[in-house]
């Protein structure tokens, strides 16, 4: 049925005014995060303070000062011809359906490599996996996407750790995912322990080994890290300090910081997740200015421990990212992930061509009673267009 | 398109020529006028051979935004070239068909409905192919109407040539030609717009006679 | 090119046009009169090609030069499908050859009539033609083995033509060609075979001295032999006038005419010559009631100008004839009075009764005229001989026909100049004609050899079997000779385009279908060939280097 057009206009309406509500608001909250964040700047011992507040108030998440002041901007060293090898990963999926003719999920990750100042051209790695089908209840559902999603989530760690290991000591290795650091998993509470997550853990430790420069870049973070540290600092209220505020994140705050190109200071990662890793993986993070002048675009770039401790590596990770959005500068995303992504993604005929060789192949083995159910043979009729190639 | 295959999506088909859509790489995408073969549906069913009639590259909006840019990195640029893929549209003219071993230069007794692979065609199965019978495939030819027959059969019977050659295979050429001039004789002004293209192809006739000898 | 290959295939024509062919073959290795074969379903068809044209697919194919425009190959390849030639073919002749031996109609028992006979029906589309074989000339020729005479070779490959002297006989025939394109050589050669045939006796009236003895070309300067030097036992020599002799040679006998031999009809054929009036058979025939048939000539010429008794203006008045008439006719006659070889009475046997008496018994004669070259010497001499050559004929003829006597011998009375005796105005009034139309019943055919064809009576000409014709530039002549003859205007051409002096073209009744050869060469060879000459002396072998008679 089509949208109820008349019904939503005066929805729009009052939309729009929340929304303008809210941005001013936010320009309110802004200003007076700004000034508390330049004053907590200027206080001796910041850190040990906001670790004070940390143990008074367990299992609450927020950024913790390292070295850096927190009112840092710094730009990048200079690496301009240097070889730096960059690699990226990213993974798409194919959630099992009891709607189809057959039920099955896929994984397909893809490794992008580039030799900057190699003078060579980049390399893809795919590797495809067919998930074995689980049972057809609806919390099992659930778990089944959650499973698929934790899985791809792995490959790529598992993926980009093999390939960055590969490379031959004595080049640096700049290895990106798309998205915070930790598994998405690790971010739901009281999670029983998952065998998928110690290939994760190995996959670090793999690359930490090798010195490997890792990183997790989120575009247009919503993180407030920074900000819930400041209300830490100045609010003395628990219950009013596990209210997740939204008015103002710290990318508005950090616009008015960085310049472009600038990053800000290392913060740490404090949260009841991040606890729970190995210390090899303990997560700090920077915000970085990928934008311009007249719009600033403040990404957050988390990395691990061992990555955190080498001044250079940042510097080198920092100098990449930049070259990396450069290639795009009207719209900044790294490269190497855009192009990762692009070799991950599975296309609908991609899937239905999947499809269509799981179903013969049971064909020949006398399989002969397969169909899709009648709720999508619905859907499929109604109409439903695809664009050419993608999905 | 290398020797591997490349699948994509039948866009639309009909008993003459059908048009695909897929995804490759600028160096694997397949010249104007190459030979292909498109395997209908199951093992039984014949393959169809067609020439690729019209090459349409898809706006590609990110090559775009790396157009835009002042300066592209070697790497980005060899990137583009090597293995970005990109959406292309081939329109192929069927010319003939593969049942049972048996070549026929008949239009297919069915288009294709799904694509699984769309294979280019090795010397020796062009030079099988265009050996076979009279040249009546070249009657589909001549009547294309999306492009200039001329240059299509300019491409054609350039890389029919070369497969012929490299099958040791002489004299082809020269009789490809005579077919064309056969059917065409008719109509002046078409037959010698064809022949200035076959003229202007890289297509030799005396590199036959030198073999021969 | 082997004679096997096909050079086209018949795309159109009719019985009428003729048939339309397109060469497959490059059109210079095709000429105009080649000898043709086309092989359908079982018939085999003869003809000959009348003409060549240049076609093209599309007129622009020839006329736009895209020679530059691409390759050389590839405009050769254009050219080969595009430009053709085709061929218009006269078809003369069929034969019914029968299946195949694999056809399954094929019988070995059955009985067909094989022998060429004329074309009544047409090829199939595209049969395939080709130049005629050796195989081919001999079954359309057909030589016998005695009468069949080598005339010359096909222009193509040079296979040899035969001319049936048997037919050639039983009709009056016709040599004919512009002065200079090798008539007499023709004639010689023609003369020769029918001599040597022995099917008739030959009576040449031989008005230039050529024949007999030979002469030296005006071309090459080289001298051409006699018939009378090589076939002295089948051959006599006469000259015209007592003791006269032939070029410097002694002839056999001399021909000497008594006064009685001359007939009023005589005198009217010299009409024209002698400017006579229209009186003039009233004269005569006064004459001959005077002073009878035998003596009119004689007592005429013994009149006397003048007056008195004896005088022609006294026998007019006796005899009621205009004395003018008189006067004037016996002026006019005074250049036959003084003819040297016109006797009053013969001492010896009649010269007229040797030549009849030599061509009876089948020996041939021929007449040299001498240093008696007019005109009048030539049509009172042919005339009054052929006029008594005809009446012993119809006597013997008619002895043989009603009593069972002896077939007459034929005989071919060789006529050069012929128009002079043959023309419209003397058609009627000389034996020529008569023999031309009529005579061959009673065995006697005329050998007319002319360069004026045209100039010969329409009636004469159209009763003519076999013609030979050298190159011809007149329209009217070419008209002439090809007079009475089916397809001629395909031909018409063809006689204009012949080489003179190398080609001639064969058509009529001698041949079973018109066409061009090249001559044979009237050389040693020639003579070797005829007459089985196996050695040759040393001198004879000088003499016929010096003889040979060689256009080159």
């Amino acid at each position: 049925m089509p949208v109820n057009y008349l019904q939503l206009q005066s929805q729009i309406h009052i939309l729009s005014d929340s929304i303008l509500n809210q941005r001013e608001k936010g320009k309110e909250a802004l200003e007076k995060l700004t000034d508390q964040f330049k004053a907590a700047a200027n206080l001796p011992d910041l850190a040990e303070r906001v670790s004070a507040k940390l143990r008074e108030n367990r299992g609450l998440s927020c950024a913790l000062p390292r070295e850096e002041r927190i009112d840092s901007h710094i730009s990048a060293s200079d690496h301009s011809g240097e070889i730096v090898n960059i690699l990226a990963a990213d993974g798409s999926q194919i959630n099992p359906s009891r709607h189809e003719e057959v039920s099955f999920g896929l994984i397909n990750t893809a490794i992008f490599k580039m030799r900057m100042n190699g003078n060579e051209a980049p390399q893809i790695v795919t590797e495809t996996k067919l998930l074995e089908r689980e049972d057809d209840s609806l919390q099992e559902k659930l778990n089944n996407e959650a499973n698929v999603g934790l899985f791809r989530d792995v490959e790529e760690r598992r993926l980009l750790s093999r390939e960055a290991c590969k490379i031959p000591q004595g080049e640096p290795v700049v290895a990106l995912t798309d998205g915070p650091l930790q598994l998405y998993y690790f971010q739901e509470p009281n999670t029983t322990e998952n065998p998928l997550v110690n290939e994760y853990y190995k996959a670090l430790a793999e690359m930490s080994e090798k010195k490997i420069i890792t990183a997790g870049y989120t575009d247009r973070p919503r993180s407030t890290f920074v900000i819930d540290m400041l209300r830490l600092l100045m609010n003395s209220d628990p219950q009013d300090l596990r209210v997740k505020q939204t008015l103002v994140f710290d990318s508005n705050l950090f616009s008015r910081i960085l310049l472009p190109g600038e990053r800000s200071a290392l913060f740490k990662l404090i949260s009841p997740a991040v606890e729970q890793m190995p210390a090899v993986v303990q997560i700090s993070f920077f915000y970085l200015n990928v934008g311009n002048n007249s719009r600033p675009m403040i990404t957050r770039i988390e990395i691990p421990e061992w990555v955190s401790k080498d001044p250079a590596a940042i510097d080198l990770l920092h100098y990449s990212l930049l070259q990396q959005n450069g290639f795009i500068s009207s719209n900044p995303y790294p490269y190497a992930l855009h192009r990762a992504h692009e070799c991950a993604v599975v296309q609908f005929s991609e899937k239905e061509h999947v499809k269509q060789l799981i179903i013969r192949e049971l064909l020949s083995r006398g399989v002969t009673d397969l169909g899709k159910s009648a709720k999508q043979i619905a859907k499929d009729l109604f109409g439903t267009t695809y664009r050419d190639f993608e999905e | 398109m290398t020797d591997t295959s490349m699948f994509g999506r039948i866009l639309s088909s009909n008993i003459r020529e059908c048009v695909v859509g897929y995804r490759t790489s600028e160096s694997a995408i397949p010249p104007f006028g190459s030979m292909v073969r498109i395997p209908v549906s199951h093992a039984q069913q014949p393959e169809i051979y067609g020439l690729v009639t019209d090459i349409q590259i898809e706006e590609d909006g990110f090559l775009r935004q790396l157009a835009t840019n002042d300066q592209v990195s070697e790497e980005v640029m060899l990137d583009a070239r090597a293995n970005r893929n990109v959406p292309v549209v081939l329109r192929i003219l069927f010319i003939g068909y593969l049942e049972n071993g048996n070549i026929s230069h008949l239009l297919p007794p069915c288009p294709p409905l799904t694509l699984d692979n769309i294979y280019k065609c090795t010397n020796a199965e062009i030079t099988a192919f265009t050996s076979f019978g009279n040249f009546g495939y070249i009657r589909h030819i001549l009547k294309v109407t999306n492009v200039p027959p001329g240059e299509l059969l300019a491409a054609h019977i350039s890389q029919a040539a070369k497969a012929q050659f490299a099958d040791n295979h002489f004299g082809w050429t020269e009789r490809a030609i005579n077919e064309v001039i056969y059917l065409m004789r008719d109509n002046y002004a078409d037959l010698l717009a064809i022949l200035g293209a076959i003229g202007d192809a890289d297509i030799s006739l005396d590199g036959e006679e030198e073999e021969q000898e | 090119m082997t004679p096997a290959e096909n050079i086209g295939f018949v795309i159109g024509g009719s019985l009428k046009e003729g048939l339309f062919v397109r060469l497959t073959v490059p059109a210079e290795r095709i000429q105009e009169g080649a000898f043709v074969v086309i092989e359908s379903n079982g018939l085999k068809f003869y003809g000959l090609v009348v003409n060549l044209s240049l076609k093209s697919y599309d007129p622009r194919y020839s006329q736009d030069l895209i020679a530059g425009r691409m390759s050389d190959k590839i405009t050769t390849l254009l050219h080969n499908q595009t430009l053709f030639t085709e061929m218009e073919v006269l078809p003369v002749l069929m034969q019914n050859t029968g299946p195949e031996l694999e056809d399954p109609n094929y019988d070995p028992n059955a009985v067909m009539d094989k022998s060429p006979m004329p074309v009544k029906t047409l090829p199939i589309h595209q049969a395939p033609v080709r130049l005629a074989t050796e195989f081919d000339i001999s079954e359309v020729f057909k030589p016998k083995e005695k009468n069949g005479f080598v005339i010359g070779t096909t222009r193509e490959q040079g296979h040899p033509v035969h001319i049936d002297m048997d037919k050639f006989i039983q009709r009056s025939s016709g040599i004919f060609g512009a002065t200079g394109t090798g008539k007499s050589y023709l004639t010689r050669m023609i003369l020769a075979g029918l001599i040597q045939s022995k099917q008739a006796a030959v009576l040449v009236f031989d008005m230039h001295n050529e024949y007999a003895y030979g002469d030296i070309s005006p071309d090459t300067d080289i001298k051409a032999p006699g018939l009378c030097e090589k076939m002295k036992k089948r051959v006599k020599s006469c000259a015209l006038g007592a003791s006269a002799k032939i070029a410097g040679n002694q002839p056999d006998f001399d021909l000497v005419l008594e006064y009685s031999d001359i007939l009023p009809s005589d005198i009217e054929m010299l009409t024209r010559e002698l400017n006579l009036r229209e009186t003039t058979p009233a004269t005569l025939s006064a004459l001959v009631q005077s002073f009878g048939i035998n003596k009119w000539f004689e007592s005429f010429k013994n009149l006397t100008m003048g007056e008195g008794e004896g005088s022609v203006v006294d026998w007019a008045r006796n005899n009621n004839v205009n004395e003018a008439a008189a006067l004037s006719l016996y002026s006019k006659l005074e250049r036959v009075f003084r003819l040297n070889y016109l006797v009053p009475k013969l001492t010896g046997p009649s010269s007229i009764v040797k030549i009849i008496d030599y061509l009876k018994n089948g020996y041939s004669v021929i007449l040299s005229f001498g240093e008696y070259e007019t005109d009048l010497d030539y049509l009172l001499v042919t005339n009054i001989l052929t006029r008594k050559i005809r009446e012993e004929w119809e006597r013997m003829t008619n002895e043989y026909r009603n009593q069972g006597g002896v077939k007459p011998t034929p005989l071919v009375i060789a006529l050069e100049e012929a128009h002079k005796l043959l023309n419209r105005e003397m058609a009627g009034q000389t034996t020529f004609s008569t023999i031309a139309r009529e005579m061959r019943k009673y065995f006697v055919t005329l050998l007319i050899i002319d360069q004026r064809p045209s100039q010969i009576y329409d009636e004469v000409m159209s009763q003519l079997g076999t013609r030979i014709s050298g190159w011809l530039g007149d329209d009217e002549d070419i008209a002439a000779v090809l007079s009475g003859l089916s397809g001629r205007d395909s031909l018409r051409g063809m006689l204009a385009r012949l080489q003179p002096k190398e080609e001639v073209l064969l058509l009529g009744y001698g041949v079973p279908m018109p066409i061009p050869i090249r001559s044979r060469r009237y050389d040693a060879q020639f003579w070797q060939e005829m007459l089985n000459e196996d050695e040759l002396s040393a001198t004879d072998k000088q003499k016929f280097r010096e003889m040979i008679f060689d256009d080159f």
